[in-house]
């Protein structure tokens, strides 16, 4: 009997011998499949080390606080509350991440190669590292001043307001906004009523960011790239354009009218066209003057069709379908199937204020390790010229005219040059019956040194009546503060 | 009751001198100690780390903890050291290691759980699992203690066989009968609870049904090995031997309709099939029934959803994370946490090896993988290698079939439970829901698995113990021829007293003297595993031999040398065997009086050798020659 047993004991030596070389299998090697399904244990490993905060230049806009009696050693906390809500995200163990959480993530977990050297040992030895911060270009009293001057007006509604020769984002303010750190909280119950709350409760979407991930019927503030084109292709401000109070476009019989009967004249000036706002004039432009590459091409060179990446990722901006002549003649007054988002609007008064170089858009000013010390600059990045230095300088008098003595005089700054185009766009959501128009308002001011100082754009969500005044309103006074610098 | 056996045993190969030399084997019990020493420090460094790594400080119970433990695997090892002295000195310290760090990690998994309450750490040391683990291992190393001191003798089960068969599929069968409420548990139905208390019956009629399985097959192996036709160069059973394996195949699939539990049925197939093997050495039963529940699983499968499921999960478990039906998450969780552990691990306690579902029964393996990562898995495995490999190397040296067919069984068994937790929880095979022996959180798991202990600690001691007198004794037993000229002799001497004649040196009696002379240093040369000691043994015998006493004196050589004297001194028979066969074993009785008439042997040879030699020993497996060349005996095959 005993070979049959020594031969038994060989076969259990085989079997196992079989788990030690599946149990190396498993535990030694890298296997694709374990991405993700580890997130669970990745989480826990994560949260047991601070994660980088976040902060609007000096302010902290996302922290890490350690908790006590918990699995995870911290959880995320947003003191700033609504104002940053849509520039930071969240940060969620069910829900995971968004926005500049998202964006930024590798840095702020600590993960990111930026930080390899940051603690050797701990990268050889892959330990968790403590997260590095972020520092975004915003400025907290600016976005908050854009937030609460949104709020004031009763309507939903967006700002962006960029610094035109950089692209750095100074504020971005989506209204209504919403404090992330509920849905960040540890606490799963506290987590899960947070989140149906503001994701699916609340029909004003206050985590949806209106400045870039929504976009809109432009209205009049489209004029802008439509008068690009038009001075591109050889005209000027002073150029004689037609006016009138309608104007109807071949092949259909929808007559287009001004806002008020402003433009009575048959013929008048581009800029005093443009200043008064003149529907009858663009439309007319684009019909009889303008091919549907001259406009296209115009408004792709500002932006249209292309995602930002700031690195907060916005919706693109797009003119749909202008073949026909009616659908352009409605197309050019920012009616029809155009659609722009905030960002994109902003980013044009910026890029005309520029002398038409276009800059990137960007939120990140720096980041640092754990300890503070820089180790990624933003930079700042030209993305092209989209319209020549002259065009530029003859639309920034049509659009100084705007604020001299047009539509958009509420944007007036004392001792300031200030440009800009008022925008009023209707919409309906259903089928039948226009709802009250979007205002709209996108500009720029000069510095004292008569360079481009700060570009605009304000939105305002079904504002009604006077709803353009508003936004230009708005967009000079948070101009005026960027001026003034910060109030000390 | 194995009576046949001895007279229609023929060895099927070469038969193997026995191991032990004749003063047993060496107890190596400061080695032991040693181990078990090193056992101690490992499981408080353990505690030590987990608590350093949880809190950052040590609490009491860091100490207490490892303490209380070492001091019931004291009791453990005494227990074995005063009721089998002779065991092999490794299979307490590994298993009482293994389960040291079972009940550590349990409690470090309380710790930090996080689907109950977890425990917080001034918990006493018997709070929560951990604390439980602990107590169950107090009660397992006291079943332990009783079983030794009431089972003196391995052999003594053989007469429980038939009770233990009917007690084993009682238990194992039971929970298949109960109400779900009672029995059923994450798909299985394999426990009994009685409110609070809850025990998985199977764990128990698993060693019940081996003990079986080793007495049946003992008795039956000569009819089971008888070979059949031969098909493909493969040697087959005779048909009409399929009968056991069918019965014990039925049986096995049975318990898998009724109770749903594939682990123990599979494990109790395989035992059955790997003790056949060991007892036939026929590979085609291993195949036949390998065929036999493969066969049966395939054509239940479509029956069964939770069968489906494991194969389902187990052939890509990535696929059926969250499914509703199929759900893979406990078992990717711990494929999860095996790779998260990589080769060295997290660190003990600072890992997440709570997110496993029932991280700490099925899953433990798992869990210790995430914190002492690869090596430490390894680690385990070897220690359960060793402990394995002991328990064959027990059934090698076991001097009756039965010891070394149990001792084979246990063995396997041990390996093949392992196989099956952890190859499941690794993925290798599907899910089978057994419980890592000596590991994982349970009490009837660890009554089960020391009480195995206590049973290959039982066959160890009698296979490592020294040689008994009465062995020397059996070995040269006559053969028949020998009885006739002794007869002849005697025959011859009383006709020459009768006459009065003096001489009576020469005669008859060289064909008596032959063949003890003949058998005397035959065993004692051919007796193996020469040592100096055995040297000793056979260096008296030249001086001793009475001319005329030649069956009774070799016993006296390995008799008056291999044991005390004192044992040799008194004439009243119990005292000196009783000592090493228990009083348990009746089948023993008999002999008995044989070694000491050896005594007498000189002045009147015509009674003693009868009663020796005459009296065919009644139970065949006590009788293990250490001589190679008598057939009769089992000297393996």
């Amino acid at each position: 009997m005993n070979p049959a047993l020594r031969r038994m004991g060989v076969i259990a030596l085989i079997l196992l011998g079989a788990l030690i070389a599946q149990v190396t299998w498993v535990g030694f090697f890298h296997h694709e499949d374990y991405e993700g399904q580890a997130a669970g244990r990745t989480l826990l490993d994560e949260y047991g080390v601070p994660r980088g905060s976040i902060y609007a230049g000096d302010v902290l806009i996302a922290q890490s606080v350690p908790t006590e009696n918990s699995d995870y050693g911290y959880q995320r906390d947003y003191p700033e509350g609504d104002y940053f809500g849509n520039i930071t995200g969240f940060k969620s163990l069910i829900y995971g991440v968004s926005n500049m959480e998202a964006a930024e993530n590798d840095l702020l977990s600590g993960t990111s190669s930026l930080l390899a050297f940051d603690d050797f040992w701990a990268t050889v030895l892959k330990e968790r590292k403590p997260g590095g911060d972020v520092i975004t270009t915003i400025d907290a009293d600016l976005q908050k001043a854009a937030y609460d001057a949104i709020a004031e007006t009763g309507v939903n509604g967006a700002a962006v307001v960029l610094d035109p020769q950089t692209g750095r984002i100074l504020a971005q303010a989506s209204y209504p906004g919403w404090n992330p750190t509920e849905v960040s909280s540890n606490d799963g119950d506290t987590a899960t009523a947070a989140w149906e709350a503001v994701m699916n409760e609340d029909e004003d979407q206050p985590a949806f960011d209106r400045s870039r991930q929504g976009h809109y019927p432009p209205g009049s503030t489209f004029k802008t790239i439509v008068a690009a084109a038009f001075i591109e292709n050889g005209g000027s401000a002073d150029s004689i354009v037609k006016a009138g109070n309608s104007y109807t476009a071949p092949g259909t019989d929808h007559e287009i009218t001004n806002s008020s009967n402003q433009c009575p004249a048959e013929e008048m000036t581009l800029e005093e066209a443009f200043a008064k706002s003149c529907n009858t004039t663009f439309s007319r432009m684009c019909v009889e003057e303008l091919s549907v590459e001259d406009i296209q091409e115009t408004a792709e060179a500002f932006g249209f069709g292309e995602v930002y990446e700031t690195p907060l990722y916005s919706a693109e901006s797009v003119m749909g379908d202008i073949s026909e002549d009616a659908f352009r003649a409605q197309a050019c007054i920012g009616q029809q199937e155009v659609r722009e988002t905030v960002l994109q609007n902003a980013l044009i008064a910026a890029t005309i204020a520029n002398d038409g170089e276009r800059m990137a858009p960007q939120l990140v000013d720096e980041l640092t390790d754990s300890a503070g010390e820089t180790v990624q600059k933003g930079g700042e990045e030209s993305l092209g010229r989209s319209i020549s230095k002259d065009t530029a300088e003859q639309l920034r008098i049509i659009m100084e005219a705007v604020v001299d003595y047009g539509s958009g005089s509420n944007a007036q700054i004392d001792g300031y040059t200030v440009g800009g185009k008022t925008g009023t766009a209707e919409h309906s959501e259903g089928a039948e019956g226009s709802e009250a128009p979007h205002g709209w308002f996108h500009g720029w001011a000069m510095g004292e040194d008569g360079e481009p100082a700060v570009a605009v754009c304000v939105f305002l969500d079904s504002y009604g009546d006077g709803a353009s005044a508003q936004a230009a309103e708005i967009s000079g006074d948070l101009m005026q503060q960027v001026l003034d610098g910060p109030a000390d | 009751m194995a009576q046949p056996m001895s007279a229609t045993a023929r060895p099927v190969g070469p038969s193997e001198p026995p191991l032990t030399p004749l003063a047993g084997m060496p107890k190596r019990i400061g080695r032991e100690v040693t181990m078990l020493l090193m056992a101690g420090v490992a499981v408080f460094l353990f505690q030590l780390s987990i608590d350093v790594a949880l809190t950052d400080t040590t609490t009491s119970v860091t100490y207490l903890l490892p303490l209380v433990w070492f001091i019931v695997t004291l009791c453990a090892w005494a227990a074995v050291k005063f009721l089998a002295p002779n065991a092999d000195p490794l299979f307490v310290p590994i298993a009482a290691f293994l389960t040291g760090i079972g009940i550590v990690f349990i409690r470090r998994l309380d710790r930090t759980a996080i689907r109950e309450e977890a425990l917080p750490a001034d918990a006493g040391v018997f709070a929560g699992q951990g604390g439980r683990q602990l107590m169950y291992y107090m009660a397992a190393v006291v079943l332990l203690t009783v079983f030794l001191a009431v089972v003196r003798n391995h052999r003594v089960l053989r007469g429980y066989a038939y009770i233990l068969l009917f007690a084993g599929i009682a238990l194992a069968a039971l929970p298949g009968f109960l109400p779900a409420s009672i029995s059923s548990s994450g798909g299985s139905k394999n426990w009994i609870r009685f409110g609070s208390f809850s025990i998985q019956p199977s764990e128990f009629a698993k060693l019940m049904l081996l003990i079986f399985f080793a007495v049946y097959l003992v008795r039956k192996r000569d009819m089971l090995s008888v070979a059949g036709k031969k098909i493909l160069g493969l040697q087959l059973p005779r048909m009409k031997d399929l009968g056991p394996i069918v019965i014990v195949w039925a049986a096995s699939l049975l318990m898998l309709i009724m109770e749903r539990d594939l682990g123990t049925s599979l494990l109790l197939f395989s035992i059955f099939l790997s003790m056949l093997y060991m007892a036939t050495r026929r590979a085609s039963w291993i195949l036949i029934g390998l065929t036999m529940f493969i066969g049966g699983c395939i054509a239940i499968y479509p029956f069964f959803g939770h069968l489906q499921t494991r194969v389902a999960i187990w052939s890509d478990p990535w696929a059926y994370v969250g499914d509703p039906v199929n759900d893979s998450y406990q078992l990717v969780e711990g494929l999860v946490a095996i790779n998260t552990g990589g080769l060295l691990g997290t660190g003990l306690g600072a890992g997440n090896p709570n997110r496993i579902p029932a991280a700490e029964s099925d899953f433990i393996l798992a869990a210790i993988g995430e914190e002492a990562g690869l090596i430490g898995l390894i680690g385990i495995l070897l220690l359960y290698a060793v402990l394995v490999e002991r328990g064959f190397k027990t059934g090698i040296m076991s001097r009756d079939l039965f010891g070394k067919l149990m001792a084979g069984g246990l063995a396997f068994l041990v390996a093949f439970q392992l196989f099956v937790v952890f190859g499941g929880v690794t993925g290798l095979i599907p899910m089978t829901g057994q419980t890592t022996q000596f590991l994982a959180a349970g009490g009837s798991s660890l009554v089960g698995s020391w009480l195995l202990i206590g049973l290959l600690v039982r066959v160890s001691d009698d296979a490592r113990k020294p040689w008994q007198a009465s062995f020397g004794l059996q070995k040269t037993e006559a053969p028949p021829e020998f009885l006739a000229e002794q007869a002849a002799k005697r025959a011859a001497e009383e006709a020459a007293k009768a006459q009065a004649a003096g001489v009576a040196d020469s005669g008859p009696i060289p064909g008596g003297d032959q063949p003890t002379e003949l058998i005397i240093p035959g065993h004692l040369q051919g007796g193996p595993g020469t040592g100096t000691v055995e040297e000793d043994v056979v260096g008296p015998l030249p001086g001793s031999p009475p001319p005329y006493s030649p069956p009774g004196s070799p016993p006296y050589g390995p008799g008056s040398t291999g044991s005390p004297t004192t044992e040799r001194a008194p004439q009243t028979p119990p005292p000196p065997p009783e000592s090493s066969y228990g009083p348990a074993s009746g089948p023993g009785l008999p002999t008995r009086p044989a070694p000491q008439s050896p005594q007498r042997p000189p002045q009147g040879p015509p009674p003693p050798p009868p009663s020796v030699f005459g009296t065919p020993p009644p139970d065949p497996y006590r009788s293990p020659p250490p001589s190679g060349g008598d057939q009769k005996k089992e000297g393996g095959e």
